[in-house]
């Protein structure tokens, strides 16, 4: 909690800041990323606890809670932060569109998605996710030269909206069936209204779903993805791809865990039908995509959908479901972060765009950012001794567990399928001659932003192949059991 | 001492090894003589005969067979297979003329053979053929008799194909290896059930003896007739025989040991060897007495028409071969094996006779295109006309005691067709036979200028073999002339039940077999003898077509085979697997870029599809709550 | 670390310190080269101290990720020491014959990790671990095929891809389902071998779709019928060493994990469909067979010729009885051996003459004395003659389909004509017999090509000659297999 509001605060503090005309583009974002990096160091302070209270009862009440779970969803939100302004960084400096004012709002939605891991109340929930959604709309549209930019984030904003209203209804229906809008508490009124019609809650319970569907793009609500991804500037869409959604699963985890738990059977064949549709789609779309940016937004999709897979089957096998879910959003953030990241570094110049004929022979220029980005594809794909595949097993084991192997089967169907589109690019890449002329302007493996990004590949390699050989570092089993540990975190009455 | 047998078998082996290495060695890096090649390629035959004749001996001084166990070569579960060697009477007798005719054509190759460019491998290969030969006749199991039978044809292609630049020679090498495969595939066949039924502990033909009686009789008859087709194969009897005269594409001393003494007769060795088995499956034996009258008939027909000296010489093997099959198919098998016996002197000496003639005509193989060549090459002459005499089984040369004993056993047999097909057949070999013979060496102007006779290195062969033709025969001299019958006596063991002829009878088979050759003789002669050798001859006809069996096989196998291997490649695979495989990716891209449609940018469409989404799900609701 | 992990890291590091260093392609491909030699070393020792017993030695464990029971288990029985040995083998010849193939240090580096994921495939006895390898194992061959392919590579080699991924996912949704059954029976978790084929409760529904899931990623990697289509075109299309590594290992590994763990898990199974599995063999061995004749591109007519003898290798895995199986194991080595030779010697052809069609070839053996000898000893391998080792194991085989039903038999004995019609064609059309064709540019083998072939002809023919002594080590535990695991006794 204090790291939340150290970063609300210092989001604050820069947008007064940036109003002064002596600081300048550097400095702003030193600040956010000086702000970013305390918030995470306090998150990590309490890390790995096992521990749930509610803040400054007197004020907020049950508003927010603070607990192991929402700790460890602060730590990838603030480090996913952190990546994307560093990654950002040679980004936002190159061109010189951004205005000062673009790291505040950054700042606000994070602390906007934190606030929402810690919501314990559908209300506080939604202005959460508000403050986060708002920003970000601003942040998408932020580069005013580009009509693209405008139309996607107005696109963005309407759907957004929309999306919202199913929100305010669903929590009205639900209080008008429980009567109380906190967390813990609805969970408990609802047992007792066991074998009593709950038809409202459920009813609600549905719309505010839709409204996390939404956010998380799965079928129907996932047409906007591409083209607001592809709209927006590429460590905006990194940030929107990886962090976002971890938030959003932050919440709409707790809410079906905690709450909802007794009616969740209702969606079953619901969430079914919408798992098919979202890895199908996601996959057609995906796979005749031209421009490498559309084709990962395309593919976050079926990500989703491999997620979903996971939260369906919380039901019967909840604690390794909630743990894999957990754990991909890790691999899958860490993936994206690094090929976004990679992609915007290489195209800080607009006037190259990134389709996959770009990339035809690039690993013979830059052997390295070529190979990076394969082992980004590598573990997107889910190909062994990667980060990614470890996930996927986690999350098509916890759906066998739950006795949905058909689902699995779906997943590994849309797997094979991603495996052409990603496998594309690296063909691409390492196959041909390299044609030298397009890639003068890419520049050279220098300064922060390459360094964060050959982080995140270790990572990658070390959470794909990372195991007790070497005692004391945190590898794949740590990950995991820190998940558990935020999932007990959960039932601590 | 019975590892004796082992040497026979592996110093041919040994030596093949040495001068394939020494070949390679003097194509590659420095030229060696031709001299060093010529010693190793004497040396190991003639040892190895002296080995055959020591092992000979050892045994007339024992009551039991030699046994050698090398080693043990298979060992799965409880089942066992020895590589080893069986020293009794048959395989010894074999050896005996394997080494003693094979040595003699090896002399007489080193001169044949001079100054080819392929000297060596020419004996390498040679000596890897012995030795797999003296390996099929020694062995002491069916598989090990299996692995020198492979490896017999294997050297027969590599011998064939020998001037490999030339693409016919390479087609005949493989025709006769595919072909040869065909007959031991069911002899593989064969094994397997013998093995499955038959086999114990250890598969060796003394075991097989033994509980060869607990195979039923339906099994016991496939098994007969499957290792019958492979013999088929191996020894050109119908219909598997099609190989055996193109395989006279092969230098001629090839054709002389392989494909007339030695390898075609492995098929009744092995006839012989499996007596056993045949022995109680006498109705097969009558099928195997059928196909070889048949083949012997239908060869000699054919040869009567042939117009290429070693083509001719090829169909009487055939024919030869088929005399041996009515005698082991009628159980006869010492007769068989004593014809085997005097065939190798007198068709080794045929070949070896044509081959100096070839050479004496710079490699001239058409009959019509020789004539008056006793002028040029008497010796050779005399020779082949004893040879000629021995092979249309005129007393007293060798093919006539041994064919005379097969009519015999066929008439007491009670099959009088199978000895009425002998009798014919046999006044067709000395017709075509003396046939060949006046051509060759009779007629009038013929029109070859330089000829000149061939040097005594190959001569000396000549005669050697030509005392083998002539006086091979009283090795099995009947009782009627007061013989002892020495071969028949030598291989009691094979012999189904003996067939009594009165001497009476016995005689006048004797007259008529004996008119019968010299009727044939005679047609010839009064032909042939003064054949003008100016006036063309135009061969036509069904039977110098061969009956257009070739053609059929061709259209049969070949061509159907190709066709089906294309249809295979090109339709099956491309067209339809993978069709599928690649349509079903194709499919789903396409299908990718059908919905991409709803992909337009319009938020309105996007906004609609949220709200018919939610509809659709408080559809879902509605069905469920209530 | 034991000496099973040290064959299975050491190229792996190697490769490692090799890419990081600023060496040449020389210096990488004699390192690859050294290494190869001393995993050679190794495997010799895995082979001198491997008892006579059918019990998996050398053994090593440890924890790899604790929650989910998942360990890292090698070890090795007498099948695997086989393959083993003839992996150990066979890798330092086929670097001989690469020696002046690809000039380019990628390519050795991809050989190495080749080598890495080849060796943990085969020691595993850890479903994922097994898994883990098996992927992994493809994208180093992913790389030669795409960076040293000739034609249209880049298409093949995402088609092999795709396809074989496909395969091993299903396979690998299968290992899953175990690995839960397992938690559920006895509420731990593990994929371990040996504990998963103590699973009880799998009802024969289930058992039927996990064993398809496994047979259809084998069937893909091996190939069997249907499923051959990616063969051709990467087997034309890739480079020497590629082609080398798919036909003579990798697709022996397939046949190798089906015995190794399908055998195992589904006992009744394998035992029920062992007939369908020995038609499709059979069916495979006479359709590539007969398919292989018209071929003119000598590659795509080896890939048939060894899709052929795989059909007959997986028939004979199938044939339930020790005769079959000791066939099998023989005829993996055989095969590929024979076949990896052809194809390495096919690469040779290649360098001297380009790539050509048969057509184009002709009159090699004047000009190239030792390789003619080389070629057919591997042809006669391939052939089954006598005195070589591929006459063994298809005797083998022959003899264990025929016990396992005559008739089947019969059909399968038919390899003795199916190989011969094409080999024998190729070797007159290509080898022997001078045609107009100008190959002039042909020339023998090199000194170090020589060396490099010669273990592989002598193997030939000793293990033709004297089968026994290499068949030791193997029966017992091929023994083991059908007695314990499929319990159909020895010698049916």
């Amino acid at each position: 909690m204090i790291a939340f509001g150290c970063v609300a605060l210092g989001a604050v503090l820069l947008m007064l800041l940036s109003a002064m005309p002596k600081v300048r583009m550097e400095h702003c974002s030193l600040f956010a990323f000086v702000t970013l990096l305390i918030g995470l160091i306090l998150t990590l302070a309490s890390f790995g606890e096992l521990f749930t209270f509610f803040p400054l009862p007197k004020i907020f009440h049950k508003m927010v809670i603070v607990d192991s779970y929402s700790v460890y969803f602060d730590a990838i939100i603030l480090s996913g932060a952190l990546v994307t302004s560093l990654i950002g960084t040679h980004y936002f400096q190159a061109k010189r569109h951004f205005k000062k004012e673009f790291f505040s709002l950054f700042l606000f939605s994070v602390s906007g998605m934190m606030l929402l891991v810690h919501a314990s109340e559908l209300l506080s929930a939604f202005i959460a996710l508000e403050i986060a959604s708002l920003s970000l709309y601003v942040m998408i549209g932020f580069q005013k030269v580009h009509d693209k930019r405008v139309e996607a984030s107005f696109q963005y904003l309407v759907l957004g909206s929309l999306a919202g209203i199913f929100f305010l209804l669903g929590s009205a229906f639900v209080y008008a069936g429980l009567g109380t809008t906190i967390l813990g508490e609805m969970g408990n009124r609802l047992d007792t209204l066991m074998g009593k019609d709950v038809s409202l809650v459920t009813i609600g319970a549905t719309l505010i779903l839709a409204t996390f569907l939404f956010k998380i793009s799965a079928f129907p609500f996932q047409n906007w993805t591409i083209d607001v991804y592809d709209g927006s500037s590429l460590p905006v869409s990194a940030f929107m791809a990886a962090t976002f959604k971890v938030a959003i699963f932050g919440f709409i985890l707790r809410l079906m865990l905690v709450d909802f738990d007794p009616i969740r059977d209702t969606w079953d064949t619901l969430f079914i039908v919408v798992i098919i549709a979202t890895l199908l789609y996601g996959s057609f779309l995906a796979i005749i995509q031209k421009s490498l940016k559309r084709m990962l937004a395309a593919s976050s999709i079926v990500h989703t959908g491999y997620l979903l897979i996971a939260f369906v089957s919380i039901g019967y096998a909840g604690e390794s479901a909630a743990s894999s879910i957990i754990y991909y959003l890790v691999a899958y953030f860490l993936s994206a972060m690094g090929a976004f990241g990679l992609i915007s570094y290489i195209a800080a110049d607009e006037h190259v765009r990134v389709t996959y004929e770009d990339f035809r022979g690039f690993a013979h220029v830059h052997p390295y950012m070529a190979a990076m980005l394969s082992v980004f594809m590598l573990s997107l794909a889910g190909i062994p001794s990667t980060i990614g595949f470890v996930g996927k097993f986690y999350i098509f084991t916890g759906a066998i567990e739950a006795g949905y192997t058909f689902l699995a089967v779906c997943g590994v169907v849309a797997t094979f399928v991603s495996v052409y589109y990603y496998f594309k690019l690296i063909a691409l890449m390492y196959f041909y001659p390299a044609c030298d002329s397009d890639w003068k302007d890419v520049p050279s493996l220098k300064g922060i932003t390459p360094l964060t990004i050959g982080l995140i590949a270790i990572a990658i390699i070390w959470g794909g192949i990372g195991n007790t050989f070497i005692a004391y570092f945190p590898g794949v089993d740590f990950l995991i059991d820190t998940a558990r540990l935020s999932y007990m975190s959960l039932f601590i009455k | 001492m019975s590892v004796v047998l082992a040497w026979i078998v592996l110093l041919p082996l040994c030596s093949s090894v040495l001068l394939g290495a020494m070949y390679l060695f003097s194509i590659t890096k420095r030229r060696i003589a031709q001299r060093y090649f010529t010693f190793v390629a004497l040396c190991s035959p003639s040892v190895v005969f002296v080995l055959g004749l020591a092992a000979l001996r050892e045994l007339m001084l024992r009551a039991d067979a030699l046994h050698y166990h090398a080693y043990v070569w298979l060992r799965i579960g409880e089942y066992r297979v020895d590589m080893g060697f069986l020293g009794d009477k048959l395989s010894l007798f074999m050896v005996f003329f394997i080494t003693l005719v094979g040595g003699l054509i090896h002399l007489y190759a080193t001169s044949y053979m001079n100054k080819d460019e392929g000297y060596g491998k020419f004996f390498a290969y040679f000596h890897l053929f012995t030795a797999s030969m003296l390996l099929l006749v020694l062995a002491e199991g069916p598989l090990m008799l299996f692995v020198g039978w492979e490896g017999v044809g294997l050297c027969s292609y590599l011998l064939i194909s020998f001037y490999y630049h030339d693409n016919a020679n390479v087609v005949a090498g493989n025709k006769a290896f595919i072909v040869n495969r065909v007959g031991d595939l069911g002899f593989l066949i064969g094994l397997a059930m013998l093995f499955f039924y038959g086999g114990t502990y250890e598969f060796s033909y003394k075991t097989l003896a033994l509980h060869i009686g607990t195979i039923p009789p339906e099994i016991l008859t496939s098994i007969a007739i499957a290792l019958f087709i492979g013999a088929m194969g191996k020894s050109a009897q119908i219909p598997l025989y099609v190989w055996l005269p193109d395989a006279m594409a092969g230098p001629t001393p090839v054709s002389a040991l392989i494909h007339a003494a030695t390898m075609v007769t492995a098929g009744v060795y092995m006839v012989a060897r499996f007596h056993f088995l045949y022995d109680l499956v006498p109705h097969v034996g009558i099928f195997i007495a059928y196909i070889g009258a048949l083949s012997a008939l239908f060869a000699a027909l054919i040869a009567t028409k042939q117009s290429d000296i070693k083509k001719i010489l090829a169909y009487s093997t055939m024919s030869q071969l088929g005399y041996m099959f009515v005698s082991v198919g009628l159980g006869a098998y010492d007769s068989a094996l004593f014809h085997v016996f005097t065939h190798a002197f007198f068709k080794a000496l045929l070949f070896m006779g044509a081959g100096a003639v070839i050479v004496a005509l710079h490699h001239e193989q058409n009959i019509f295109k020789m004539g008056e060549m006793r002028r040029v090459m008497p010796l050779t002459y005399v020779t082949m006309l004893i040879a000629t005499l021995a092979i249309s089984g005129i007393p007293p040369f060798a093919g006539f005691f041994s064919k005379d004993e097969i009519l015999s056993v066929a008439f007491g047999s009670g099959h009088y067709e199978l000895w009425l097909i002998g009798v014919v057949t046999a006044v067709l070999t000395s017709y075509y036979m003396f046939r060949l013979f006046f051509l060759v060496f009779e007629g009038t102007h013929a029109s070859h200028s330089q000829a000149r006779d061939v040097g005594w290195v190959m001569k000396a062969p000549l005669v050697a073999l030509a005392l083998g033709a002539t006086f091979a025969g009283f090795l099995g001299l009947p009782e009627l002339f007061g013989g002892n019958h020495l071969i028949g006596e030598w291989l009691r063991v094979w012999k189904r039940e003996a067939f009594h002829l009165s001497h009476l009878v016995e005689g006048i088979l004797i007259a008529l077999n004996v008119g019968a050759a010299l009727a044939g003789i005679a047609i010839a002669y009064q032909k042939f003898r003064f054949y003008d050798k100016r006036v063309a001859y135009q061969p036509e006809g069904i039977v110098y077509r061969k009956f257009y069996l070739d053609e059929l096989y061709d259209v049969l196998f070949v061509r159907s085979i190709r066709r089906l291997s294309r249809f295979i490649a090109e339709t099956t695979d491309k067209k339809l697997v993978d069709r599928v495989v690649m349509g079903l990716s194709r499919g789903f891209i396409e299908a990718g870029d059908r919905i991409a449609w709803v992909q337009n940018a319009s938020v309105r469409l996007y906004a609609f599809i949220m709200i018919a989404g939610i509809g659709a799900a408080s559809c879902y609701l509605l069905v469920v709550l209530r | 670390m034991g000496v099973l992990s040290w064959i299975i890291f050491l190229p792996m590091a190697v490769a490692f310190v090799l890419l990081i260093l600023p060496v040449g392609a020389k210096a990488t491909r004699n390192g690859a080269f050294g290494v190869s030699l001393v995993i050679f070393a190794l495997a010799f020792y895995v082979h001198e101290h491997f008892a006579l017993s059918a019990q998996m030695q050398f053994y090593e464990q440890y924890d790899w990720i604790k929650s989910y029971g998942i360990t890292y288990r090698v070890g090795v029985d007498g099948f695997s020491l086989i393959v083993l040995m003839l992996i150990a083998t066979l890798l330092p010849s086929a670097y001989l014959l690469l020696w002046h193939n690809e000039r380019s240090k990628s390519y050795w580096i991809s050989m190495l990790f080749i080598q890495s994921g080849i060796s943990g495939t085969l020691f595993s006895l850890d479903l994922f671990l097994f898994y883990f390898f098996w992927e992994a194992m493809l994208l180093p061959v992913f790389m030669i095929i795409g960076l040293f392919g000739s034609g249209n590579r880049v298409f093949s080699t995402l088609k092999i891809t795709v396809y074989t991924i496909m395969g091993s996912l299903f396979m690998f949704v299968s290992i899953l389902y175990l690995g839960v059954a397992h938690y559920y029976e006895f509420g731990a978790w593990s994929f371990a071998l040996s504990d998963l084929v103590r699973i009880s409760t799998l009802t024969p529904m289930n058992q039927t779709f996990l064993f398809a899931g496994f047979m259809i990623a084998f069937a893909i990697k091996i190939p069997l019928f249907p499923f051959h289509s990616w063969l051709l075109e990467t087997y034309s299309t890739s480079p020497t060493g590629g082609v080398f590594l798919l036909s003579s290992i990798m697709a022996k590994l397939g046949v190798y994990a089906l015995v190794r763990f399908t055998m195992p898990l589904f006992p009744d199974l394998f035992v029920a469909y062992a007939r369908f599995f020995i038609g499709l063999g059979i069916f495979g061995l006479i359709y590539f067979g007969v398919a292989a004749i018209v071929q003119d591109n000598i590659k795509k007519m080896l890939a048939y010729s060894s899709a052929s003898h795989l059909g007959l290798i997986s028939a004979g895995v199938f044939s339930l009885n020790l005769q079959g199986l000791t066939g099998s194991a023989f005829l993996i080595v055989a095969h590929a051996i024979a076949t990896g030779g052809l194809f390495l010697l096919v690469g040779v052809m290649q360098r001297h003459l380009g790539i050509r069609p048969l057509s184009a070839l002709g009159g090699i053996a004047k000009r190239a004395p030792w390789f003619s000898v080389y070629f057919a000893v591997m042809l006669f391998c391939t052939v089954g003659i006598p005195g070589t080792n591929g006459f063994v194991a298809e005797l083998l085989i022959v003899l264990g389909i025929f016990h396992y039903n005559p008739y089947l038999g019969v059909l399968a004995a038919l390899t003795v004509l199916v190989a011969a019609s094409y080999m024998f064609w190729v070797f007159q059309k290509a080898i022997l017999v001078q045609s107009g064709n100008d190959v002039s540019q042909m020339r023998d083998l090199s000194f170090h090509e020589i060396v490099g072939l010669f273990p592989l002809a002598f193997l030939i023919v000793a293990m033709g000659v004297y089968p026994d002594f290499f068949l030791a080590k193997i029966t017992p535990t091929l023994q083991y297999y059908l007695d314990t695991i499929l319990h159909v006794g020895g010698n049916a």
